[in-house]
């Protein structure tokens, strides 16, 4: 565990050398680094100076109201890897899931990094932060989330919200959000605040995102906040299966021969058109496949109110609005104004014919 | 003295006809290496995000065929470079341990920036060496 | 709540709520209004005016040949807008899937037509409404009567087709926002329906009808 004040960490490239990694190597991790954002080959030599050049952060991990598969995706890609020595992940590892250490000790490391850091310290946060009840929704050591989020956002230099539940509310805000749940951004308006979307997140999306916020700052951001090199593209512009869309060819269900042949699913209540994100291009699992390359459409897990745009086998169009009758009142309501307005305007006329009448007699 | 040279090139590309989307890259690639003629100006095709078909892929591989210099390094995983049938033009790729692909890109150079060595590492060794003379001294 | 959550929500609900209500206003209203007292004898019996008003429905929606020359532009353009309306309206796969949630039906047989078949249709249904919209402007009787009705459904009807256009071509920006803007303008239609010269989709065939049923039970010839 780090006491050294903030002006005597060492800088990555430090930490590099004591540990013995060659320049070669950190220059290939930088290669994949830089690929995964999109950025030219001929720019990884830059991105490395620069990421050498940048002090070694610590970083502190605060789980709110979550599933943990956020973390869970993150520790994936955290180990093995580079990333345990430009992070310095002895914060990372205060986390209820991950740490040996309970109770007060825990407390006490956490509090301590946060201090030697203060100021300098990314905050990486997950899960939703409940706000009904004054927060009793979600608590921890006797203090709400609300109050912890605050505490940690305090010294932070930035805050990465990691997964659409930090980001947006995610699950937690479905309707109707018992607890109130809201994203970091609602809460935190004076720090820089990254989300980084998704159910979970794209592992490497998550360290590709720390990463360049060490090497060059708070990237370019779209208007929900998510790192453009990411989140800058829709599915639908990147999928594989895009030229079958424009064809007009859909899988109709999902064992038939439009399925088999991997024809759009546009049909089967794809999200694709209206979501933004990186699995068509950087995929899951290192890579492996995602979810269009393996039959079943996009859910939209990285977009504000996912779970609330209808259901995952509705066209991305679906009405969003439950009738109860209302129309069926509409209707009726109709026939009656059409009723009243005959019979209004009939015996009208026969109030003008009768005065005919009258005035001709 | 070339006779004794042991390396044989094996390359039929030259022959190989070029179709669809290597179409188009052929010609970017042509772009850069007379570039890098007139101007020594090197650059990079990132080919992974490049959508391709699996089979455009290969063909590409094909029609850039094999150079004097394939050489795989072990950085994390394997690294392999390797020189195309045409010169100043080279194919890296960068693998993860578990086999996956992190970067690969065709690079339009005289030599792969790759394997020259970084000029802080120079600078390094420039201070390192200076010391070591100084205290021999 | 976002624009596009908005445009599928509240105001779709909305505006099928005054659809429904508007539509039915008027039909009832218009068809319990009454005949006007016949002055002549009645020739032909009912089964004979049904008839007739049958004939009079196809007859009448093509013009009689002395007449031909002066309305074919005016033929060949409502036909052309028409016909690529409803091709696009009811052929076009994301189109299909969208009436089928909106009226929870499964039908299970609809036929669509290729996409890029579709562009093409919709491209050209929008030049024909583009070209009637310019005549409707340079020629000047029509110019004299045409009248708010009529240039503020055009509007909406320009604005649902471009941003449709736009959203198959990848135009305009994110995706989500172009999405929208064609809904709200749907939703818009749906809502001015009532209240216009669109009307004339529930009044054409039933019109044309009766005139046919009138004539053929006086005994005239239609």
């Amino acid at each position: 565990m780090s006491k050294k004040r903030t002006d005597e960490r060492p800088t990555i490239g430090q930490v590099l050398d004591e540990n013995g990694v060659g320049r070669r190597r950190f220059l290939k991790y930088c290669a994949g680094i830089t690929a995964l954002m999109a950025m030219p080959p001929g720019a990884t030599t830059a991105f490395a100076q620069q990421l050498r050049a940048a002090k070694r952060p610590t970083v502190i991990y605060m789980p709110f109201q979550e599933c943990t598969g956020c973390l869970e995706s993150l520790t994936r890609s955290f180990a093995p890897s580079l990333e345990s020595l430009i992070f310095d992940t002895v914060s990372l590892d205060y986390n209820h899931t991950l740490q040996a250490a309970a109770g007060h000790a825990a407390e006490e490391a956490r509090y301590e990094a946060m201090e030697a850091a203060h100021g300098e310290y990314i905050l990486i946060v997950d899960g939703s932060i409940p706000t009904k009840i004054n927060g009793a929704y979600g608590t921890s050591a006797g203090h709400t989330f609300v109050d912890q989020l605050y505490e940690a956002a305090e010294g932070a230099a930035a805050i990465v919200a990691v997964g659409v539940c930090a980001a947006y509310g995610g699950v937690g805000a479905a309707y109707p959000n018992p607890t109130g749940a809201v994203g970091v951004a609602d809460l935190i308006t004076d720090k820089p605040v990254i989300n980084v979307p998704g159910c979970p997140p794209i592992p490497e999306v998550m360290t590709g995102t720390l990463v360049s916020f060490l090497a060059t700052g708070v990237p370019e951001l779209d208007i929900h906040g998510r790192p453009k090199a990411f989140f800058g593209n829709t599915i639908h512009d990147r999928c594989y299966r895009r030229r079958f869309y424009d064809r007009g060819l859909f899988a109709e269900a999902f064992d038939d021969e439009g399925a088999k042949n991997g024809w759009c699913l546009y049909k089967l209540g794809c999200r694709g058109p209206t979501t933004y994100n990186a699995c068509a291009t950087i995929k899951w699992n290192g890579g492996t496949s995602w979810p269009i390359e393996a039959g079943h459409g996009c859910i939209g897990c990285s977009e504000p109110n996912f779970w609330d745009q209808g259901g995952f086998y509705e066209p991305v169009t679906s009405k969003l609005f439950r009738d109860t009758g209302q129309v069926a009142a509409a209707g009726a309501a109709g026939v009656a104004l059409g009723v009243a307005s005959a019979v209004a305007a009939n015996s009208r006329r026969k109030k003008l014919a009768a005065e005919d009448q009258e005035t001709s007699s | 003295m070339s006779d004794s040279i042991p390396v044989t090139v094996k390359s039929e590309t030259r022959t190989s006809s070029i179709g669809g989307g290597v179409f188009a890259i052929a010609h970017e690639l042509l772009r850069h290496l007379e570039n890098l003629l007139e101007t020594g100006e090197t650059a990079t095709i990132d080919v992974k995000s490049l959508p391709m078909a699996p089979d455009e892929f290969h063909e590409i591989r094909k029609m850039l065929g094999q150079g004097e210099i394939d050489l795989t390094l072990e950085l994390d995983g394997p690294t392999r470079i390797q020189e195309t049938a045409y010169g100043g033009v080279w194919w890296i790729q960068h693998k993860a341990p578990d086999g996956r692909i992190l970067a690969e890109y065709i690079e339009i150079a005289r030599f792969p920036d790759f394997l020259s060595a970084q000029p802080d590492h120079i600078t390094e060794a420039v201070r390192h060496l200076r010391n070591r003379l100084q205290g021999a001294a | 709540m976002t624009l596009l959550e908005f445009s599928r929500g509240p105001m779709l609900h909305f505006a099928l709520i005054v659809f429904v209500l508007g539509v039915l206003w008027r039909l009832v209203a218009v068809s319990l209004l009454g005949w006007r007292k016949s002055k002549t004898k009645w020739r032909n019996s009912t089964a004979d005016a049904v008839k007739g008003g049958a004939i009079a429905t196809g007859n009448r929606s093509w013009p009689h040949p002395e007449f031909l020359d002066r309305t074919a532009f005016g033929e060949a353009v409502g036909y052309g807008y028409h016909i690529g309306l409803f091709a696009v309206l009811l052929l076009y796969a994301p189109h299909v899937v969208f009436w089928k949630n909106l009226f929870g039906v499964n039908v299970p047989f609809w036929p669509t037509l290729p996409s890029g078949l579709m562009s093409v249709i919709s491209i050209v249904t929008i030049f024909v409404m583009f070209i009637a919209t310019v005549r409707r402007y340079m020629h000047k009787p029509l110019r004299r009567i045409s009248n708010f009705d009529d240039w503020f459904t055009l509007f909406i009807l320009y604005v649902l087709m471009l941003s449709g256009v736009m959203l198959v071509f990848g135009l305009g920006g994110r995706y989500e926002w172009v999405l929208a803007t064609h809904i709200i303008s749907f939703n818009a239609l749906l809502i001015w329906f009532p209240f216009g010269k669109l009307m004339h989709a529930f009044y054409i065939f039933p019109s044309r009808f009766i005139t046919g049923y009138k004539h053929e039970k006086k005994g005239a010839s239609s």
